[in-house]
């Protein structure tokens, strides 16, 4: 049982607030991820989750014990840092045993744990080595290795992903799922990529300005964020926005003539100023279709199976949409978009949402 | 290299070599005078010592004579003792001034600065009355403690600039692996510090190797005497013992020489590398 729960974490740096009250709970055996834009409190979470940070106010437990006055030593968790801080005047073996070593742990069992992790994490051939002579992979593995055989309730993951290459990125991030399942252990885990965060997450948590905007399995997110910021930040490219007027039950005034007729919720009354959000993967060039947009493309961008067009609308906005092989238009071309019903978001002048497509 | 580049490296080497020279100069008249006859270090103090002017009089009377063992004995433990103690307390107190914040952090840390920029022997006399009072005249325990206080200030500075460099990091992982704050210290902080403890050593070593003053002023007893002190013994109002004086000085540069050897091979650089991307 290594739940963790936090209730209404609050920290303030003097009298810059940096977390406001905070409510989290991550289940006994998740895999949570923490997003959002650079200095959105992220890491002063975590660490404060690790007890590195003193808390303003506000309760965590872990595992069901109020951990709020414990040492970082004394509330079984290990933290993996983005910059690994693996020791470095120790080898590899003593870099993940040093803290089994002030644990007073006997030696046997050191070695057992030791080499169980590093049989886990292919270092076995590595252990002689400082870290000075490992690649940035393998101190990646060894930090995590440090955090294993500790046994902890709960791992805290800072960015452990950020300082290795693209190719890497990908490999250990399918380790570290691999690794989630194999010790069936509760993560919590910081960060910017927005893939790592689909991939990896049973329940991703989306921060913005000191405050949690949405908590949610990762699909669930995607289709129905409950505000423009979780749309705009979950997902890439990024939702397009556009600004609307509704004038008439079910119409849409998008400006300079634009009308879009579509259901739209109760909640919205004649004359509210809304903005309609619909993914790029949910717009298409075609001439047919419920919902329509027109416009001139402004730059075609060819990945190879799927593309992105960028459109420019009779409004002065710009939208993206996806595309699908060679739709063969030059630049400035005329084009007719069609966006999917059901997947159009409808956001109210403070930015939470008023109506969620359906699946 | 273009002729630019080989005129400007040429400048850099030849003042360069002319500070070595200037510096060694010294040094070298005294190892090579000390191999010689009286009349020939006054006769002709420049040249090197021949068959016929070379002699080893002044080594037979310095090892000859039993004090001067004592006086090494006491240097060595004098400035052993100093630089043990400046670099115990002195990273200490850089570590806690950089780690930590309490209440007088400030105050303390420009309390030391004012340390480093005031000379101690202006304080000689309050010193001496203060190690009378406690009873330490005449002995080595005094000079170290003397010299600690004169080397603390700097060294805490040099020390907490270096200690700025050792990542976070570092030591909050060392905290989540269940380390006591000693123990980051001790096991953590202290052995990445080895490069700035070297510096701030060779520092320390040499002016208290070669100091006088304190030792005059507050151990001048008989068997108390440091080896700069002790030579004085060979400089009478009258005569003075050349060959005596000289190959002390020489033979009292060997520990210094020892030492620092030991202490310039911890200058490594990069002991951090390897611990964050
Ligand atoms: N010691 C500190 N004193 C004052 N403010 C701080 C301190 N540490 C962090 N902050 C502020 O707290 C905010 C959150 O910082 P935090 O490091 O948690 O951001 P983050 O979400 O992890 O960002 P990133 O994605 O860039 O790592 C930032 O605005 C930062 O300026
Ligand atoms: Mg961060």
């Amino acid at each position: 049982m290594s739940e963790v729960k936090i209730e209404n974490l609050c920290k303030a740096y003097g009298p810059v607030e940096v977390l406001k009250n905070i409510d989290l709970t991550v289940e006994d055996g998740s895999f949570v991820v923490l997003v959002g834009p650079s200095g959105c409190g992220k890491s002063t979470l975590l660490r404060s989750i690790a007890g590195l940070e003193p808390i303003t106010a506000g309760n965590i437990s872990i595992g069901g014990r109020q951990v709020n006055d414990l040492p970082p030593a004394q509330r079984q968790i290990a933290m993996v840092f983005q910059s690994y801080a693996l020791y470095p005047h120790k080898n590899v073996y003593d870099n993940m045993a040093f803290g089994l070593k002030f644990a007073r742990t006997p030696k046997a069992e050191i070695d057992q744990r030791v080499s169980e992790a590093a049989r886990i994490l292919q270092l076995e051939h590595l252990l002689k080595r400082r870290p000075r002579e490992l690649s940035g992979g393998q101190r990646q593995r060894v930090a995590i290795g440090r955090a294993i055989v500790r046994k902890p309730q709960v791992f805290l993951f800072d960015e452990p992903l950020s300082n290795l290459d693209a190719a890497l990125r990908i490999n250990t991030r399918v380790e570290i799922a691999k690794l989630h399942k194999l010790l069936k252990a509760t993560i919590v885990y910081v960060t910017h990529d927005q893939v790592e965060a689909m991939t990896l997450a049973d329940k991703i948590v989306v921060m913005n300005n000191g405050r949690v905007e949405q908590t949610g399995k990762p699909l669930d997110l995607y289709y129905n964020p409950a505000n423009m910021f979780v749309a705009g930040f979950i997902g890439s490219p990024a939702m397009n926005f556009v600004a609307a007027k509704m004038t008439q039950k079910n119409q849409l005034d998008c400006g300079a003539g634009m009308k879009i007729n579509l259901p739209l919720p109760p909640a919205c009354k004649v004359g509210d100023k809304v903005t309609l959000g619909c993914r790029p993967e949910h717009i298409q060039f075609a001439a047919e279709g419920k919902i329509q947009l027109k416009g001139n493309v402004d730059i075609l961008e060819r990945l190879g199976e799927i593309g992105y067009a960028h459109v420019s609308l009779p409004n002065g906005q710009s939208i993206v949409a996806q595309i699908t092989g060679d739709p063969k238009v030059g630049n400035g071309a005329p084009v007719s978009l069609a966006l999917s019903p059901t997947h159009i978001h409808i956001f109210g002048e403070d930015g939470s949402v008023c109506s969620a497509a359906a699946r | 290299m273009n002729l630019r580049q080989q005129a400007s490296a040429f400048a850099v080497h030849a003042v360069l070599l002319a500070y070595t020279a200037l510096a060694l100069a010294p040094i070298i008249l005294v190892i090579m005078n000390s191999f010689k006859e009286r009349k020939a270090i006054f006769g002709a103090p420049l040249q090197l010592p021949s068959p016929s002017t070379f002699s080893l009089i002044g080594y037979d009377k310095v090892f000859g004579d039993s004090a001067i063992a004592s006086y090494y004995i006491n240097s060595i433990t004098v400035t052993g003792g100093t630089i043990f103690f400046t670099l115990l307390f002195g990273s200490m107190a850089a570590w806690a001034l950089a780690e930590y914040k309490f209440r007088f952090n400030t105050f303390l840390a420009i309390f030391l600065a004012i340390g480093i920029m005031v000379p101690i022997r202006l304080g000689s006399v309050a010193l001496i009355q203060l190690i009378a009072q406690l009873n330490l005249i005449n002995t080595l325990t005094a000079l170290i403690l003397v010299y600690v206080a004169q080397n603390i200030p700097l060294a805490v500075f040099i020390l907490s600039e270096f200690m700025g460099q050792i990542p976070k990091d570092l030591r909050e992982a060392a905290r989540c692996d269940g380390l006591s704050e000693y123990n980051i210290f001790f096991h953590i902080i202290l052995p990445l510090l080895r490069p700035a403890l070297a510096t701030v050593a060779v520092f320390t070593m040499i002016p208290v190797w070669n100091d006088l003053w304190f030792p005059l002023l507050l151990a001048p007893a008989r068997g108390k005497q440091t080896i700069t002190l002790g030579i004085q013994q060979f400089l009478g109002q009258y005569i003075t013992d050349w060959n005596s004086v000289l190959s002390a000085l020489a033979t009292a540069i060997i520990p210094v020489l020892i030492l620092y050897v030991i202490f310039s091979r911890q200058l490594i650089r990069g002991l951090t590398s390897g611990a964050v991307k």
